[in-house]
């Protein structure tokens, strides 16, 4: 929920005599679940961990039932979300869309077996995996079911066949879609943006765009400060610090486990 | 606004001894940078560990402070008795770094309370003996010496050790003046003095806000803050290590000898 009502803090503020113009009114402090508990079971190394902190409290804060991911890969944001549905008991189902073509340069983990494997070694019942392109997935999903759709905009063979006009009726009223590389990709984000309430993200490929579909007001902290507030620059400079904090815990743990290395 | 303490913004701690106040090096920096005090007194230094965090604050954030450290640096039951070199080794790096605002008074608390004006405190921390009856007389002889508007602090507030018994003392204070606990860390507690000028301190707004849903995220965002600044730690430690054995082989290559 959001802290105090802004009348609360200012009588709180004449009590502490804080200088006007009273900027802080509307301070709020902000402990989002993944700062208090979350390290992701499983990092590939590359700019797809620089939004999972956000990704993981985006599920806390929506409980969403259905969740698609268009264009997974090697499902660093899919298992963020799988992860936060466990440890905050959310009652639904994700599904992880793409054809896994491999590559001699793919990591070992984001292969579709796996990928699979890990799916199906922690997250039963909640992860599964349609191997297929955008476009045939979409007659799978009915239209305002969706909570949560992931599009990877940074791949071409996604967006070519996302359609991204039928996958946004897709999404409920108040859903959330979550557009990698928006930043990059300003005339696809800009088919969503007039319709929907966003903010956008900086780093790893291209940023992350939100949107969140017409709906009922947002109640949960999170999304409330997102589109309720406005408080995307600073929520973004925030995820920034949560991003450098677990890349450091990341490479410290690697570091410590990797046998020493030869001269230089 | 959303509230990003000083202490997330790169903040590593300059100065290191072994100490139960190291999850509290991010908030000690913070509260400096709220408080912004004209003079800070610590009651119980030894090692240094916050008292040199403080003084790293007042540096790093411009602070127009005085520091004053308190302490006979002999140790005590609780601490048991140590040698001059803690004393030597707070000397030596107060001389090499904040020799030009921070002052060390090797004396006992009472005899330094006599060389402070009533209402002249800003940062208060009370950290010597930790019996009951110690805590509530350093707090009660030096409370008139802080300033209205002024902070206290007080440590190890929730260690339920040998004859401590700051928590207790603590309890009773939280019923009479504004206060925020911290649990982690043996406990911190930070009290405010009613009064003095208007401040714009967004961190004194949250800890004295009287909510108690604030005051959980703030517990938990100093929690957090104290585990990143010791990844940070010991990421520079790895890094001075891995710089070492690189030096070595580096050496051991150009001198042809095998490396170990």
């Amino acid at each position: 929920m959001l802290g105090p009502p802004a009348k609360m803090l200012d009588a709180n503020a004449r009590r502490l005599r804080l200088r006007p113009p009273f900027e802080h009114l509307l301070l709020h402090v902000f402990a989002p679940p993944s700062m208090r508990r979350f390290a992701p079971r499983r990092p590939v190394p590359g700019p797809g961990l620089r939004h999972l902190a956000l990704e993981y409290d985006l599920v806390e804060a929506l409980r969403p039932t259905l969740v698609v991911d268009l264009g997974a890969g090697d499902a660093s944001s899919f298992f963020a979300y799988c992860q936060s549905m466990v440890d905050h008991d959310v009652d639904g189902t994700c599904y992880a869309v793409d054809t896994w073509t491999t590559s001699p340069g793919t990591h070992p983990e984001a292969t579709l077996d796996a990928i699979r494997e890990h799916g199906r070694g922690h997250y039963p019942g909640i992860s599964y995996f349609v191997n297929m392109q955008p476009c045939e997935a979409r007659r799978h999903f009915d239209e305002e079911t969706i909570d949560l759709l992931r599009i990877d905009g940074t791949r071409s063979d996604v967006i070519a066949g996302a359609d991204v006009e039928a996958w946004y009726r897709r999404v409920r009223p108040g859903g959330l879609i979550a557009w990698h590389g928006a930043a990059d990709e300003p005339s696809l984000w800009s088919l969503l943006a007039p319709r929907c309430r966003t903010a956008l993200f900086t780093g790893g490929r291209g940023g992350l765009g939100l949107a969140r579909k017409e709906g009922p007001p947002a109640t949960a902290d999170l999304l409330a400060l997102l589109f309720e507030r406005n408080e995307g620059p600073d929520l973004d400079r925030f995820y920034g610090h949560l991003h450098e904090h677990l890349e450091f815990g990341r490479v410290l743990a690697a570091t410590l486990k990797r046998p020493p290395s030869g001269p230089g | 606004m959303i509230y990003f303490p000083p202490s997330l913004r790169g903040f590593v701690n300059r100065f290191t001894v072994f100490s139960t106040w190291v999850d509290h090096l991010p908030f000690g920096y913070d509260i400096v940078h709220a408080v912004q005090p004209r003079v800070l007194v610590e009651l119980g230094t030894q090692g240094g560990m916050s008292y040199f965090t403080f003084c790293q604050a007042i540096r790093e954030h411009a602070v127009p402070a005085r520091a004053y450290a308190v302490d006979t640096w002999a140790g005590d039951e609780h601490t048991g008795a140590y040698t001059d070199d803690v004393f030597r080794k707070v000397s030596e790096y107060n001389d090499a770094n904040y020799r030009d605002f921070s002052e060390l008074l090797r004396m006992r608390f009472q005899e330094a309370v006599l060389r402070f004006e009533d209402d002249s405190i800003d940062l208060l921390h009370i950290d010597g003996f930790h019996t009951y009856d110690a805590v509530r007389n350093d707090f009660e002889t030096w409370y008139p010496k802080v300033a209205p508007g002024g902070v206290v602090l007080f440590h190890d507030i929730a260690a339920r050790i040998m004859d401590f018994g700051a928590w207790k003392y603590w309890d009773e204070l939280t019923r009479q003046h504004r206060t925020f606990t911290f649990r982690h860390g043996f406990g911190l507690g930070a009290l405010l003095k009613p009064g003095g000028p208007p401040r714009d301190a967004p961190l004194l707004e949250l800890l004295f806000s009287g909510d108690a849903g604030v005051e959980s995220k703030v517990r938990a965002l100093y929690v957090h803050a104290a585990k990143h600044v010791d990844l940070l730690r010991h990421r520079s430690a790895v890094d001075e290590l891995k710089e070492r054995v690189r030096q070595k082989r580096a050496a051991a290559a150009a001198g042809g000898s095998p490396t170990k």
